[in-house]
């Protein structure tokens, strides 16, 4: 089958083109800002190059040690929370896998009313502080320790994978938690790999979180550093006299701190993203299986 | 099964690396509260402890503070100042960037501190949950003599932190109803030109301003969209916008929507009508006029005392030093004393946890910012005093700190005073200045140097033509009229936020373009009153009325 | 004859130790703090804890009392209608162009282009968004290029709404589009090819095949999305609103916060979110019921 070039083609390559090209521009324009001087940025003269090219935004960032702390925060909880999820995923997602465990009903329904109903913000901060939580690492991983959502998708993942394998396995005196670890685990693959990656995105994302249950400003993870920074980053840089840093501050603004420090928030994710998008792809059309 | 184990001992390797780079965010040692831990205080008030006392606070992030070397939130001047002379160890429970939230997180946790600051919806809160402590004892016990007689000059403010007479919150009160007059400030190079002199009536004020504009250009009277020169100016018809008033039967009303604003409208519509008002200003945000006046298009703004300040430097540095605002009073329609409006102005209120152990130490500590404020000039040397009050530091002492309402009215009279005198050529001993050494600095930096930045303090509080010196004069004769709602917001007040205003901005805004006539003024009362002012007028009656 | 079970009838129990870890935990962290509601019931008082006085529903009559409140639901259908709307309108028409297009290396990088806003926080997105839509912000630049006075994005009441709705479908088509897109790999080529030889244009192509089988998955898209009808975007509007905007930008969950946390309100907090979950609960098991009948579409 062949068909002509015609102009209908190149109008809707070139609109298309268009429209793509806007949800990549902004980012663009943020990378050359936070590249600029501060002069430049003021005067509205950078559009998606860099103007009188410095790199003391980054400088600051790297001066001043709070963006790294978070970003080392945020790290922590992604590797912790994702490890934590995938195991309770998984351990979650395979007996209720089972049509016919006996109460099997009533343990999905628990797991699924937790989706509708929630007790509010302040019972679960009273709770989470009760449980002497507050200020660790772990008030931002164990309330949500097991997503219940994806949790579901990994369910119905499990329940289209041929039942021979698992019997066979039986025959041979295996367990249920070794038929688990031994012949489900390994056929998850990329299943898994999509779940634990929306893990890994949303804990990455998260800020609320870090904003309820951190005290100190200095506990803060990445996003929600990157919040605070939202509001009054302009007076932060007024008060900030740590060593030399005058001397980059009068080569930046508010602006290009801001733009530097959002692009360094969004990078890992841009990184990551172009080799696990299939994976991603893949999870919108998991959730469909049906039961 | 074995590539498993390798992506498992990876994670964990990855895992331990990222928490020996963040120390594993180890929890902050918090500092607990030990209930049995009373040291038994010294008989003086101003005398050290034997044993070290500790107490905690939780604070907010400032971002005004320039700490200095190694200081921070933990350790700087005060807390230094509160372990050296009373071996009191002042402790932060966390420090946040957001201290609504995280208080309002920490009281129903029931986690609070031994001393910190609220506002009146905290405290009543705290209060119903008793948590905090009747403070009349303590302070009977151990408030300094000057504390006392604050909480005697100002009965009415200590009034708010009482609860069936009984003291809960101290009130930090303010920097005092000085900085609250309004003032009509004139372009001073243009008035000499003209041979204008100081204006007697609103008609003298009026034709300042028109002659300055034909002559100079631009607009007689500048406006942004938020009217708020209308309000200013409503004072001289004695409408009180903004505030709420005692009428003669005794009942309080809201003053924007009393007839002597609907007159002071009538003539600002007017006025619009003529070409006085700014024809742009429904399209002016406040940056957006300021930087009308900082271009030189208009000679004639009413404003606060703080011009000076801002937009005056900038102004200056564009239109030069010649160019510099004074303030004048805000002639009345039938000449009689002006009255500006006072309104009810509290920064918070110190609580102390119920069950703390040494609630004096917290005394203490209370008293000794008074005391640097008041009386240390002569008896501490002016280093260590403005060791204290430099760099912002005292906004690090937030929460425990009480301002004297009568701060600003005393600076202005020894800033002036050294002022005078060095003017008339004496020698000035700045060391009796205290921490005011900086303004008068300033006012002296303006005269030498015409240094923009001095010119703020100049015109604030530099002689009697400033706005301090007129405003001496309406403090001292009582020249004001005082908010009947002399304490916090009640709920439909605090519930409807800026809307209730913002129906009666958009409204005046109609009339003074000539969308509406005069009388939809009275339409706009009626829509107020429905849209809350009626429930707000009676609470406001039930909580503020009869006294 | 006995039917065979889908698990091992011998260890049983190791099913159910399985599930001990999840079910502890969802147990504390999601069931524990359920006890909370009972604080919409009750004027709350921080001393007494649950046991403060029983106000039966005075907290809610109080609310919908409140014109601010009232406003907030209207605010939250208005701007969450909207993204729906759009939401399923933009990305099935950027589908149906992509699938048109003939270059497959082109369409797979296009198709990564528009994805990548999904995965960035509202965090990173309001910092953009802040700088972009500023008054000296690059849109308001180009605007004044092409004489068009500066517009107040985020500041202006009037336009608010419409810069949420706006900047959320701008973010989230990318998913949308990857949905419809593999819905539509899946129509037979050969539908296309036989109305080709019927001398068929491509408009009447994409008329008359590509949309109406395209039909089941927006209708299932559409369904599945009305359980959310409440949520109008917490982050995103909570770290881009202001007092000036909360006129016509203020919404439910946002309301709550202000309310719960920032103004310490607990007892009314309590009620605007009890409020808001179970409205929420009864839109997503009618879609969830919806969604299995018109689309035999079922989670559990």
């Amino acid at each position: 089958m062949k068909k002509k070039i015609s102009v209908f083609d190149i109008i809707l390559t070139i609109g298309l083109g268009i429209i793509c090209i806007t949800c990549v521009l902004p980012f663009i324009h943020l990378l050359a800002v936070s590249f600029s001087g501060s002069s430049a940025v003021a005067a509205g003269k950078v559009g998606f190059l860099p103007v009188d090219f410095t790199t003391a935004s980054y400088e600051y960032v790297i001066t001043g040690g709070r963006f790294l702390r978070a970003m080392g925060i945020s790290i922590e909880r992604v590797i912790l929370g994702t490890l934590l999820n995938i195991v309770l995923m998984v351990l979650t997602a395979y007996p209720l896998a089972k049509n016919d465990l006996p109460g099997r009903g009533i343990l999905s329904g628990f797991f699924v009313l937790t989706m509708l109903i929630g007790g509010g913000m302040i019972p679960t901060y009273l709770l989470v502080s009760g449980l002497g939580l507050k200020d660790t690492i772990w008030a931002l991983i164990l309330p949500g320790a097991l997503p219940v959502y994806n949790m579901i998708i990994l369910m119905n993942f499990i329940r289209g994978l041929p039942h021979e394998l698992e019997e066979a396995a039986w025959i041979d005196g295996a367990s249920p938690f070794s038929t688990l670890i031994h012949v489900i685990f390994p056929l998850l693959g990329p299943s898994l790999a999509t779940v634990g990656l929306f893990s890994m995105v949303g804990h990455w994302n998260d800020w609320f979180a870090g904003m309820i249950y951190m005290s100190e400003p200095l506990n803060y993870p990445l996003q929600t550093y990157l919040q605070t920074l939202l509001v009054d980053f302009e007076k932060l840089l007024q008060s900030d006299t740590t060593g030399n840093i005058q001397d980059i501050l009068s080569k930046m603004n508010a602006r290009t701190g801001r733009a530097a420090q959002l692009f360094l928030g969004a990078l890992p994710i841009m990184l990551v993203y172009p080799f696990l998008q299939k994976y991603f792809t893949k999870g919108l059309t998991l959730g469909s299986v049906k039961g | 099964m074995k590539k498993l184990s390798t992506i498992g001992t990876a994670g964990i390797a990855a895992l331990m690396a990222v928490c020996t780079l963040t120390g594993c965010m180890s929890k902050p040692t918090a500092p607990t509260n030990n209930e049995s831990g009373r040291v038994e205080p010294p008989a003086d008030i101003w005398a050290p402890y034997d044993q070290t006392v500790t107490v905690t606070t939780m604070g907010e992030e400032n971002s005004g503070t320039e700490f200095q070397g190694d200081d921070d939130y933990g350790n700087n001047p005060w807390y230094r100042a509160y372990k050296e002379r009373f071996n009191i160890d002042l402790q932060n429970k966390w420090i946040s960037n957001d201290y609504g939230t995280k208080l309002n997180l920490a009281i129903a946790d029931k986690d609070i501190a031994d001393v910190f600051y609220v506002d009146s919806a905290r405290l009543t809160t705290l209060y119903e949950a008793g948590l905090i402590m009747d403070l009349d004892e303590v302070f009977d016990s151990y408030a300094s003599d000057v504390l006392k007689q604050y909480r005697k000059d100002y009965a009415d403010t200590w009034e708010t932190g009482c609860f069936d007479g009984k003291l809960y919150g101290m009130p930090q009160m303010n920097y005092g109803i000085i900085d609250q007059f309004q003032y009509v400030w004139i372009r001073q190079d243009w008035m000499k030109e003209c041979g204008f002199e100081e204006p007697k009536t609103m008609d003298d004020v009026i034709k300042i301003a028109t002659t300055f504009a034909q002559k100079y250009g631009g607009y007689a009277l500048p406006e942004c969209q938020t009217l708020e020169n209308l309000f200013r100016l409503a004072l001289s018809w004695g409408a009180h916008p903004g505030i709420w008033v005692t009428k003669d039967d005794g009942t309080i009303e809201y003053g924007t929507i009393q007839p002597e604003m609907k007159e002071a409208l009538k003539q600002y519509t007017q006025w619009y009508k003529d070409g006085i008002v700014n024809p742009n200003f429904t399209t002016l945000n406040w940056d957006k006029m300021m930087q009308g006046m900082i271009n030189g298009e208009c000679g004639v703004i009413p404003f606060a005392q703080w011009f000076g300040y801002n937009p005056l430097p900038d102004l200056i540095k564009n239109q030069g030093a010649d160019a510099i605002f004074f303030p004048y009073e805000i002639p009345t329609q039938d000449g009689s004393p002006i009255k500006g409006s006072v309104t009810f102005n509290n920064n918070g209120y110190v609580v102390i946890r119920k069950g703390c152990a040494n609630p004096e130490a917290i005394m203490k500590i209370v008293n000794f910012y008074i005391y640097t404020v008041n009386d240390a000039v002569g008896k501490e040397s002016n280093e260590y005093l403005s060791s204290l009050h430099s760099f912002n530091y005292p906004n690090v002492v937030r929460g425990t700190r009480i301002i004297n309402p009568m701060n600003d009215y005393n600076q202005y009279l020894q800033v002036k005073d050294a002022f005078d005198r060095w003017q008339a050529g004496e020698d000035v001993d700045t060391s009796a200045l205290g921490t005011n050494v900086s303004k008068y600095n300033s006012c002296v930096n303006w005269i030498t140097s015409q240094d923009p930045n001095g010119v703020g303090d100049f015109l604030q509080q530099g002689n009697d033509r400033s706005a301090y010196g007129i405003a001496k004069k309406y403090v001292d004769n009582k020249q004001y009229v005082q908010d009947a709602k002399w304490g916090p917001d009640t709920p439909t007040l605090q519930a409807s936020g800026s809307t209730l205003n913002d129906i009666l901005i958009e409204g005046f805004t109609k009339i003074i373009i000539g969308e509406k006539d005069i009388d939809y003024f009275d339409e706009l009362v009626q829509q107020w009153k429905t849209a809350g002012g009626d429930q707000a007028t009676k609470e406001i009656n039930d909580t503020y009325g009869n006294k | 004859m006995k039917k065979k079970k889908s698990f091992n009838v011998k260890n049983l129990w190791q099913y159910y130790a399985m599930l001990i870890p999840g079910v502890v935990l969802t147990f504390i962290f999601s069931y524990i703090p359920l006890y909370g509601v009972i604080i919409a019931f009750e004027k709350y008082n921080v001393g007494k804890g649950f046991a403060s006085p029983w106000v039966g529903l005075e907290n809610f009559r109080y609310l919908f009392s409140q014109p601010t409140f009232t406003r907030t639901i209207w605010n939250t259908l208005y701007i969450s209608v909207w993204k729906l709307a759009l939401g399923i309108v933009v990305p099935v028409t950027i589908a149906v162009l992509l699938n048109e297009m003939r270059s497959e290396k082109l369409k797979r990088f296009y198709q990564t282009l528009i994805y990548i806003p999904n995965f960035l926080s509202w965090i990173i997105m309001a910092g953009v968004l802040m700088d972009i839509l500023s008054s000296t912000g690059a849109i308001n630049m180009i605007l004044a290029k092409m004489g068009v006075g500066s517009v107040d994005f985020l500041g202006n009441a009037k336009v608010f709404p419409w810069t949420m709705i706006v900047s959320d479908v701008w973010k989230g088509f990318g998913y949308g589009t990857i949905v419809y897109l593999a819905a539509l790999t899946g129509i037979d080529p050969s539908l296309y090819e036989s109305s080709m030889l019927d001398g068929a244009t491509r408009w009447q192509q994409i008329k008359k095949i590509t949309i109406p089988l395209l039909m089941p998955t927006i209708i299932l898209m559409t369904v599945l999305s009305l359980g959310s009808v409440l949520n109008a975007g917490f982050d995103q509007v909570y770290n881009l609103y202001s007092p000036a905007v909360w006129e016509t930008g203020d919404i439910i969950d946002t309301y709550v916060y202000r309310l719960g946390i920032q103004q310490a309100q607990y007892s009314v907090g309590a009620a605007v979110g009890l409020f808001k979950s179970l409205v929420s609960a009864v839109m997503v098991i009618t879609s969830y019921r919806l969604a299995d009948k018109l689309a035999g579409y079922r989670i559990l």
